[in-house]
């Protein structure tokens, strides 16, 4: 049986999908987190990583593929595309864990579900209607995220119909989020310490937490501006009357030469308007990741979705990032406050996907807390990530986070031909070590105590 | 109606001699003769340029004819005055007949003023209390930036409506007759096309060295040349085959290319480039400027290339273009040898006249194409068979140049003059009655439907029919031509586990022809796209049904909803059974209003 815990990063191109398997006195818990990539990556490397998954569980069950959780953290492509249901046939699931944001008649999500809506007929018309426009990598990054696969929704989320059209009908969907919550409290989850978490190990020391996204998703992570900028982008779209509208009535913006509503279509319609949206949209699901805090036998461990952080910015009315509101939660709740020993580096090293700069107010950032300088080369850190396909305005990933990470990781590594320092493992650059035919960084670690 | 001077190029100025400054006294005194009244009568009949400009309704305007860098490094390509039409309503954008500048910023969320028209003076200004009109140097660009895109893309409509060329007024695609033309629509490093919205977008980048696309010649021709297909062709952007989007793309360089050629100056400095007497071949590598700020490339496509249909494979449209790109340039440079080296004439005269063959070869038989799904093979057939009406004997023997450049390109194309044969059994069309009503014209179709193959149960729509009045060589008047287009969609189930959520739906086959006719009911010519109902073509119809089902399982399979936009936001009213809202379900899409409905 094994003792140590496992987790393997699968090298899935510019994406995420990671298997944990977390013993448990006498039996193993197997979990597998996203398993997604970009529209420029390949389905195969998908289809390679689950038949790596199913050999692993067919090793550890005897024979029997059953995965106890499969967490979906939100709905990206990169995230999610490798949900086909065929893939999944003959693979026994105990529950499936999706972003609350991702629940169709989620009543506090009105607003999201509209943003969601306009910016994926935005992306559709940018990418397919607007001819000759040339887009750069990091638009047509933002615009492919914002066009729902939604086979692979339907398949997660549906239990009825076609065998082929579902995965595993018979497993449980929970739309998980941190705040407390009468219907995952019925499916066996419970609310401790500020969180919703799973606490139903043998071993009752090891816990999941959930630490975003909070059930309220519009209030949370729209803010007013984002959500007054929804509405009337939505009555530009329907051509309703701009009479009315705050930004034409306080501007005085009406061209002499053509009608109101050619003009009203005519701002809908620019790149910047449309672009804007879709970032809207991307920044809104990213934030509503799943983000889960592992606690087992003395050992943290941290798996961040895309949750994103917004800056120190002080503006009232303006959107806040997932980090933002874990951080002010954790001001109650006290789960950053200890240090971590893996970390799985949010965004696929996006800048804006780890809290990187100082809060406001004190002078130390939360990676000061959670990969502190004192317990140097602790934390096995690991970037799931693809260089070169968000373009050069923008690098993903991010090469001062690498370097700030890479002083900070145990598993820090120096690559030739990248950046000159240290940095922390990282899927597209370790393929080039790899023997296997899959790709994967895979980290053990012992209990603590 | 007067005959057109030989020896006058279209919207060209000419350097002021001792016996044009005469001639210009004459148009003045005509000009001053003319009322008011009849000079807008004049202007709304739509007369030849030259005749307009001999009765001093032309208005000169500064733009460039390349690009600002071009300019720099080539001052002689600087801003120069262009002649465009005069007419009536003439107004601030600025704003005529067939276009409207609005200079909306949608970055900084700022409209500028528009460039200001003064009747009396006939030129626009910076503002309506200006006293000297609009030039590169003003202190506030913006309303040279705004009446330069504006010259140029009316340029490029005058251009394609000239007779040297399609020969009649070109539609635009959408509802309505005005274009919108955004010169600084925001922060990118982009130009579009947006048949939505009606319009022309331009944006502008970098910080140190503000690169504007609105005052690309380059750029704005090509954006332009996408609105005239567009209108002449409203279904090439519905076509899912990658060579119908790189026709798009083809049609787009060419007429910046071929417009950019109708300049003395730059005729004269490709001649003089050629000859190696001045820096290499500007001419092929379009948009300069943009191409030197983004990617740290020189350009971001050249003519002057050597890419073949072997090399197709993988590419995308913008890349399969320059086949066709290509081919067109080196017709042209066969072409001016023949008319320089081999014919003696000047260079001068034979940059003019290759300039003038090589825009009818090139550009008369877009009225030729299928209304759906053309492919370059069509687009070489057009041309040929073109040509052949025009110029049955061949004596310089051009059409063996265009099939050899078509031979090395591998695209096919016939081998023979053998001319296109009229429909078995196709009656004489009433040609009047064609033009009447598209209700008439589908009488005739329906009449016969057996000879065009046009299956009995199908329903057929009229996509259009124009009457165009051509020129060809030496200005010779050609017959008028009657260009009928029409379409129905065969009804195609997807049927198979691929199609995944779409399975069982029905996508729609878009079918169709175009038959050209001239004034005395002659048959010219027949293109056409076939279904797989009539036996005659079900081979190729099966090739082309079998071509939709594999790109929309391949779209499925990629998990985009792209086969969302082809089934159902398509222009063409589908006999489908799927209706929006069940796809939407399907798709995981909400019912949301569409843009721009």
């Amino acid at each position: 049986m094994q003792k140590n815990l496992l987790i393997r990063v699968y090298d899935v191109g510019f994406g995420d999908s990671i298997y944990v398997a977390i013993p448990d006195k006498d039996r193993m818990f197997h979990m597998l987190i996203d398993c997604g990539n970009s529209n420029q990556d390949s389905l195969e490397k998908l289809q390679k990583v689950l038949e790596d998954v199913r050999s692993l569980l067919r090793d550890a069950n005897e024979g029997e593929e059953r995965l106890d959780l499969l967490v979906v953290t939100h709905p990206h492509q990169d995230h999610i595309r490798g949900f086909n249901p065929t893939w999944f046939q003959g693979l026994s699931i105990g529950q499936i864990w999706l972003s609350a944001f991702m629940k169709e008649d989620h009543p506090q999500a009105k607003q999201a579900r509209t943003l969601q809506s306009l910016s994926t007929m935005l992306a559709k018309a940018l990418l397919y209607e607007s001819h000759n426009l040339e887009l750069s990598a990091a638009d047509r990054s933002t615009l492919d995220l914002c066009i729902t696969n939604a086979r692979a929704l339907d398949a997660l989320r549906h239990t009825s119909g076609n065998a082929d059209d579902t995965i595993d009908p018979d497993a449980a969907r929970l739309y998980v989020c941190r705040d407390e919550n009468v219907a995952l409290k019925k499916a066996g989850l419970s609310f401790k310490d500020g969180t919703m978490c799973l606490r139903s190990f043998s071993d009752t020391s090891t816990v999941l937490r959930v630490l975003a996204p909070e059930w309220d998703i519009d209030g949370s992570y729209l803010g007013e501006t984002c959500g007054e900028h929804t509405t009337l982008f939505a009555r530009l779209l329907a051509t309703e009357t701009a009479n009315d509208s705050p930004e034409t009535v306080a501007t005085g913006l009406q061209p002499a030469n053509i009608s109101m509503s050619d003009f009203q279509r005519l701002r809908s319609r620019l790149l910047y308007s449309s672009l804007a949206f879709c970032e809207m949209d991307e920044q809104l699901r990213n934030n509503t990741s799943v983000v889960l805090l592992l606690e087992w036998q003395g050992r943290r461990l941290l798996f961040c979705g895309d949750a994103e952080w917004s800056g120190t910015a002080k503006r009232k009315k303006s959107k806040k990032g997932s980090w933002n509101i874990m951080l002010e939660n954790d001001k109650q709740n006290g789960h950053f406050a200890k240090p971590l020993d893996f970390l799985k580096v949010g965004h696929h090293g996006s800048i804006n996907g780890s809290p990187y700069e100082a809060e406001s107010g004190i002078n130390e950032t939360i990676f000061d807390r959670l990969l502190p300088a004192s317990r140097r080369g602790r934390c096995q850190i690991v970037v799931s990530t693809e260089s070169g396909i968000h373009g050069k305005k923008n690098p993903v990933p991010n090469p001062l986070l690498l370097r700030d990470l890479g002083r900070r990781a145990a598993n820090a590594r120096h690559y030739d031909g990248d950046i000159a320092e240290d940095q922390p493992q990282r899927t597209d650059l370790e393929r080039y070590n790899q023997k296997s035919p899959v790709g994967y960084i895979e980290v053990e670690l012992a209990p603590a105590r | 109606m007067p005959t057109p001077k030989k020896s006058a190029p279209a919207g060209e100025v000419r350097r002021p001699k001792n016996t044009l400054s005469k001639k210009l006294a004459r148009q003045r005194l005509l000009g001053d003769l003319i009322s008011p009244k009849l000079r807008t009568t004049l202007a709304s009949r739509r007369w030849p340029l030259e005749v307009l400009r001999e009765l001093d309704l032309m208005i000169k305007v500064p733009v460039y004819f390349e690009d600002p860098l071009v300019a720099k490094e080539i001052p002689e390509l600087g801003p120069n005055m262009i002649e465009i039409a005069w007419e009536p309503g003439l107004a601030d954008g600025p704003t005529s007949s067939r276009l409207a500048v609005v200079d909306y910023d949608g970055d900084a969320k700022r409209l500028e003023q528009p460039a200001h028209w003064v009747e009396e003076k006939r030129c626009f200004v910076n503002n309506p209390t200006a006293k000297k009109p609009l030039t590169s140097e003003h202190r506030n660009p913006h309303q040279f930036h705004q009446m330069n895109v504006w010259a140029t893309v009316q340029r490029v409509l005058d251009f394609y409506e000239d007779a040297t060329v399609l020969g009649r007024p070109v539609p635009w695609a959408f509802r309505g007759n005005r274009l919108i033309i955004v010169p600084h629509a925001g922060e990118g490093q982009n130009a579009c096309y947006d048949p939505t919205s009606k319009s022309l977008q331009f944006y502008y980048f970098g910080e140190a060295n503000r690169v504007y696309t609105c005052l690309s010649h380059d750029i704005v021709a090509h954006e332009a040349g996408h609105a005239v297909l567009d209108g002449i062709r409203p279904y090439f952007l519905d076509s899912f085959g990658l060579e119908t989007a790189a026709l798009h793309e083809f049609v787009a360089d060419i007429t910046a290319i071929l417009s950019s050629l109708r300049n003395n100056d730059v005729r004269s400095f490709f001649i003089q480039s050629l000859e190696g007497k001045k820096p290499a071949n500007f001419l092929e590598n379009l948009a300069e400027q943009f191409g030197e700020a983004v990617e740290n490339r020189p350009y971001l496509r050249t003519a002057n290339n050597k890419f073949t249909m072997d090399d197709m494979p993988g590419r995308e449209c913008h890349e399969c273009s320059q086949i066709l790109t290509g081919m067109v340039f080196d017709i042209l440079l066969g072409l001016l040898e023949s008319y320089w080296h081999e014919r003696k004439r000047s260079a001068k005269q034979a940059a003019w006249d290759a300039t003038q063959r090589i825009t009818r070869l090139a550009l008369q038989p877009l009225d030729y194409f299928p209304p759906v799904d053309a492919k370059f093979s069509d687009y070489a057939q057009a041309m040929l068979h073109r040509d052949y009406l025009l110029n049955p004997d061949d004596p310089y023997k051009y059409r063996s140049i265009i099939r050899q450049v078509c031979n090395t390109r591998k695209i096919p194309v016939p081998q023979d003059d053998k001319p296109i044969e009229a429909p078995y059994n196709l009656s004489y069309p009433p040609v009047n009655d064609l033009l009447a009503s598209h209700t008439a014209a589908y009488h005739y179709l329906h009449a016969n439907r057996k000879a065009l193959r046009i299956p009995n149960r199908q329903d057929v729509v009229i996509v259009d029919v124009s009457a165009a009045e051509r020129v060809g060589r030496d200005y010779f008047h050609l017959p008028r031509e009657v260009i009928m287009q029409y379409l129905w969609a065969e009804d195609v189930t997807l049927d198979g586990r691929e199609f995944g959520p779409l399975q069982g739906m029905a996508v729609p086959l878009l079918c169709g022809g175009t038959v050209v006719f001239d004034e005395n009911s002659n048959f010219l010519y027949w293109a056409r796209k076939p279904g797989t109902e009539e036996e005659k073509d079900q081979a190729e119809g099966r090739q082309r049904k079998q071509e939709l089902l594999a790109h929309v399982a391949d779209r499925v399979a990629a998990g985009d909803a792209e086969v969302y936009k082809r089934l159902t936001s398509g222009r063409f009213t589908t006999q489908s059974s799927l209706t929006e809202s069940t796809l939407a379900q399907r798709l995981g899409l909400s019912n949301s209003s569409r843009l721009g409905d």
